[in-house]
């Protein structure tokens, strides 16, 4: 959103970057830390400018105000940025030195306790012995060199992190609250009293206009409602109906049929076993089975437990009869529907 | 002129909060009735379109069970007890048949029980359990008993037979 900002008001001409061979670098301590008005500006410090009638921008930073003096004319933006603001505040949180940059011409900053002494151009080439009066001159022996990619890579980049305190400082147009008013008084009473009432009348013609659809809708649905009532109750009724009857089946039938059960036996008994059933008995889900054959018990009340519906399979007692074959006794339960 | 310009824009304010509070539709809600309105006219559309005949969603009472406004009790455990003997012609010997007492109704059926002890052979005992199965009441097994009398060959079958009688229901 803020690179966004900022690109919009470069594209639109709100936005300028002074170079620094266009404007005069200026840096003063404050005894008092004060709200210093374009007016006081100009005469407290318009002597120091080498450029007649220039102007003045600024920025306040703790005891310190940073002053560039710019020539009057083609000066028409609205937001006047000096470059050398956007290089000091990358160099700010480095060491104290001198940062000389590699452009055309060449810029030197002075670093001190985190606050830009000085800031010029220098048309003649840095070598050797120019840096050395440098450092004797500023008493440094920090001196770092960038060239021009890293130059122009450091002011995009600051570009993009400035913040609306630091545009506002630049701005060249001062917002007056008097002048506000009027001009929203002036400007804006219409358009706003036009809007309202045009949102409201979209919003009523159109509460409107949903009443009456959602009215010709329920006029709809009351017909067929009409209309198919008769079937609805019936429907209803149906589904009552069916509601008793499984109540009635669930009361009065067992989960099995009785007689299932028995042909069911067949699967107990086969035909290559000797054996034959006695008795059976089927009474409130208890199942009763005696078994006659020379087998033992076991082989047929591992049949029993292969049928499904069964469950705790029991032998309650075998005996031996005069004849020499056994009679086994099983009873045996219904599984509930759940189970 | 400013002052004018004031009291029209304060005037369109009061207005529009007033608008906004009291009198703007709820224009959501609404939209929010059409759809449900719309769906349900869709159910009614597909339920109309269908043309159910409520006589189709009779279940057969008369059929399953013995209509009560016909017969009494006495009438529906002879019927009952034609059915029986009818299903057990030439499979089973009836040896016993005996009618329940009759039964407090405190359910909207009344219960038909019937004793009944029957002798036939294995095979036929299927028989006649299939025969009954044909007729259109509905019939219900409990207490069955079946002992093998290996002197005769035969099954000795004892058991309740029940059928229900309901009046009120169509």
């Amino acid at each position: 959103m803020h690179k966004f900002l900022i690109e919009l008001l470069l594209k639109y001409d709100f936005l300028e970057i002074v170079p620094m061979q266009g404007s005069f670098f200026k840096a003063s301590i404050l005894k008092q830390k004060v709200k210093l008005s374009p007016e006081l500006l100009q005469l407290n410090y318009e002597k120091l400018s080498p450029i007649a009638n220039p102007i003045i921008l600024s920025y306040m930073q703790e005891d310190t105000i940073y002053i560039w003096f710019l020539k009057e004319t083609s000066r028409d933006k609205k937001i006047l940025i000096p470059e050398s603001f956007l290089i000091y505040k990358a160099l700010q949180n480095n060491h104290d030195g001198i940062f000389v940059f590699q452009t055309d011409p060449k810029q030197i900053y002075v670093l001190k306790e985190k606050k830009l002494q000085t800031a010029f151009v220098s048309h003649e080439s840095i070598d050797s012995p120019t840096i050395s009066i440098m450092k004797d001159e500023y008493n440094f022996t920090n001196v770092q060199i960038f060239d021009k990619k890293e130059h122009d890579k450091i002011v995009q980049n600051q570009l993009q992190r400035i913040t609306f305190q630091e545009l506002f400082a630049f701005m060249q147009f001062k917002i007056d609250r008097e002048n506000l008013k009027k001009f929203f008084l002036e400007k804006l009473t219409y358009p706003i009293v036009s809007l309202l009432f045009l949102y409201m009348l979209v919003s009523y013609t159109q509460g409107y206009f949903l009443q009456k659809k959602q009215d010709t809708l329920m006029k709809e649905y009351q017909t067929f409602k009409t209309k198919n009532s008769e079937i609805k109750n019936a429907i209803r009724k149906h589904n009552k109906t069916v509601e008793k009857l499984q109540k009635f089946l669930k009361t009065e039938f067992e989960p099995v049929d009785p007689f299932g059960v028995v042909y069911d036996l067949y699967k107990v008994i086969t035909k290559k076993d000797e054996a034959t059933v006695e008795y059976f008995s089927f009474n409130n889900n208890n199942i009763k089975v005696k078994i006659k054959t020379h087998d033992n018990a076991i082989k047929y009340l591992k049949r029993f437990n292969t049928i499904s519906y069964l469950k705790d399979v029991v032998i309650e007692n075998t005996y031996k009869q005069s004849d020499g074959y056994k009679l086994h006794s099983y009873t045996m339960k219904i599984k509930e529907e759940d189970e | 002129m400013n002052k004018h310009k004031f009291l029209l824009l304060l005037f369109s304010f009061v207005v529009f909060v007033n608008y906004m509070n009291y009198i703007m539709p709820d224009r959501d809600k609404m939209h929010k009735r059409i759809e449900l309105l719309t769906n349900k006219i869709k159910k009614e559309q597909q339920l109309n379109a269908q043309k159910q005949d409520p006589k189709q969603l009779q279940l057969p009472f008369t059929t399953l069970f013995y209509d009560g406004k016909k017969v009494n009790y006495s009438q529906a455990m002879g019927h009952f007890q034609e059915s029986i003997t009818n299903a057990a012609k030439e499979r089973c010997a009836i040896k016993r048949l005996k009618w329940a007492q009759v039964p407090l109704s405190t359910q909207w059926y009344d219960v038909l029980k019937m004793d009944t002890s029957l002798e036939c052979k294995p095979k036929n005992m299927f028989l006649f359990i299939n025969a009954l199965r044909h007729n259109q009441k509905l019939y219900n097994i409990k207490n069955l008993r079946i002992y093998n009398n290996s002197k005769k060959k035969m099954l000795q079958i004892h058991m309740q037979l029940i059928s229900y009688r309901v009046e009120n229901e169509k």
